[in-house]
């Protein structure tokens, strides 16, 4: 998706916003401002059908290189559902370093 | 995930892990206020390090079709059936019912023992005696109390506050001072925004089709169909479950029937306690996957007399 190498988290940050925005409806996104802060829960309402929507949009957009199925199994509901963007935008980006340099 | 058309409705599914790992592990959610995401957070993630899993969202719910009409078990089975066949998986399968997805497995098994590895029956429903006429009843005050959830959340965005004790006008339907509560609670627990796009969902399903009346008219499973179920079978339950005699019955009846029961736990024991599912689950997969590794192409070893002898072992937990 992006054309770089860029993997810091502002990059990353409009990436993943620009996908919330397509799983919720523009018309709802536009009143939300969403930063690193925000959870998916309580600040965006997403149910959960949509949030995994959202993961399978990130699967296809980052690839292998983001190992979302592994990180979604570390995890108990309780924190899938507490989860905000930052967090998700943090294990992005962490990938995208540790998976290299090109 | 993507849109598949089978048995003429578009079928929302994911799938997840090792492509070609067999047996196949197909996982089927409860009814109403359910779709694929309860084992997408639960368990098919965790399952997928090691299996091909498949999720979808039955008809009517999460981001499958809902139809006017077709929502009997037989017509949940064909789907199933009919999907697969899309998927290209024509191997016996593992399946993983929560609930009504637990009724859905057994059709299936009773109709194509043949196409089936397994079943893991979390809280399974499955029709005995005045089934269809309970189901009916819970699902009709189901559809009550998101007729009444949406009109008060209605009342709360317009006024600001609620009633303590309901709404008037929907006191109509009879609802008792805990089930006023308890819409209550849910309206609040929950963000308005997704409060309300649930009850537009179950509203929308239950007045909206025909799947009150498909269920009601569902037959009771005889004990002799219960026994020709010869394949492993995993059973789980909450302690407390509100249908915990269909485990003691599954428990009777089915020759390869592994019994276990979660303390303390109740219907939703595979959100409330997911951990102890997996802990369960995942080494009964793990077991599949072993005996599909040792029948090669496993086919008809499983399927047409039962499985090897040596995990009828696993099986008696008396």
């Amino acid at each position: 998706m992006s054309a770089g190498p860029l993997t810091n988290d502002a990059t990353i940050l409009k990436e993943v916003v620009a996908m919330i925005t397509d799983v919720v409806g523009e018309d709802y996104a536009i009143d939300l401002d969403i930063d690193m802060e925000t959870s998916f829960q309580e600040d965006l309402e997403l149910e959960s059908i949509e949030f995994v929507t959202l993961a399978e949009k990130l699967m296809e957009t980052y690839g292998e290189k983001v190992d979302f199925t592994g990180w979604i199994a570390s995890m108990d509901v309780d924190e899938i559902i507490a989860m905000t963007v930052g967090q998700l935008v943090d294990f992005i980006t962490k990938c995208q370093s540790e998976s290299g340099e090109e | 995930m993507a849109v598949v058309n089978a048995n003429s409705i578009a079928i929302n599914v994911i799938e997840l892990g090792v492509e070609d790992a067999a047996p196949p592990v197909v996982m089927l959610h409860g009814i109403v206020i359910d779709n694929l995401s309860s084992f997408y957070y639960t368990l098919a993630n965790h399952a997928a390090s090691a299996h091909h899993v498949v999720l979808y969202d039955q008809r009517g719910h999460g981001r499958s079709d809902r139809p006017n009409s077709g929502y009997t078990v037989e017509d949940n089975v064909e789907d199933l059936s009919e999907l697969l066949k899309t998927l290209y998986i024509d191997e016996p399968v593992v399946l993983v019912g929560n609930s009504f997805g637990g009724t859905i497995a057994l059709g299936f098994a009773l109709k194509y023992p043949e196409r089936v590895a397994g079943l893991a029956l979390i809280e399974a429903h499955f029709a005995v005696d005045g089934w269809g006429d309970e189901m009916a009843s819970t699902l009709r005050r189901t559809a009550d109390l998101a007729r009444e959830g949406l009109a008060m959340e209605k009342v709360l965005r317009e006024t600001g506050s609620l009633p303590e004790e309901g709404l008037p006008a929907l006191q109509k339907v009879g609802l008792s001072p805990e089930e006023v509560q308890f819409v209550i609670h849910w309206i609040e627990d929950n963000s308005r925004r997704k409060a309300t796009r649930m009850g537009k969902t179950a509203k929308a399903l239950l007045d909206g089709t025909t799947l009150i009346d498909d269920l009601q008219r569902e037959k009771p499973l005889s004990e002799e169909q219960l026994k020709s179920i010869k394949c492993p079978t995993l059973v789980i339950y909450g302690e407390q479950s509100d249908i915990i005699d269909r485990a003691h019955d599954l428990a009777r009846c089915l020759p390869q029937a592994e019994l276990n029961v979660i303390e303390g736990q109740n219907h939703s024991v595979l959100m409330a306690a997911s951990d102890r599912v997996r802990e369960i689950l995942l080494p009964w997969l793990a077991e599949r996957s072993a005996i599909a590794a040792i029948g090669g192409s496993v086919k008809n070893d499983i399927s047409a007399d039962g499985i090897p002898a040596d995990t009828a072992l696993l099986c008696d937990r008396s």
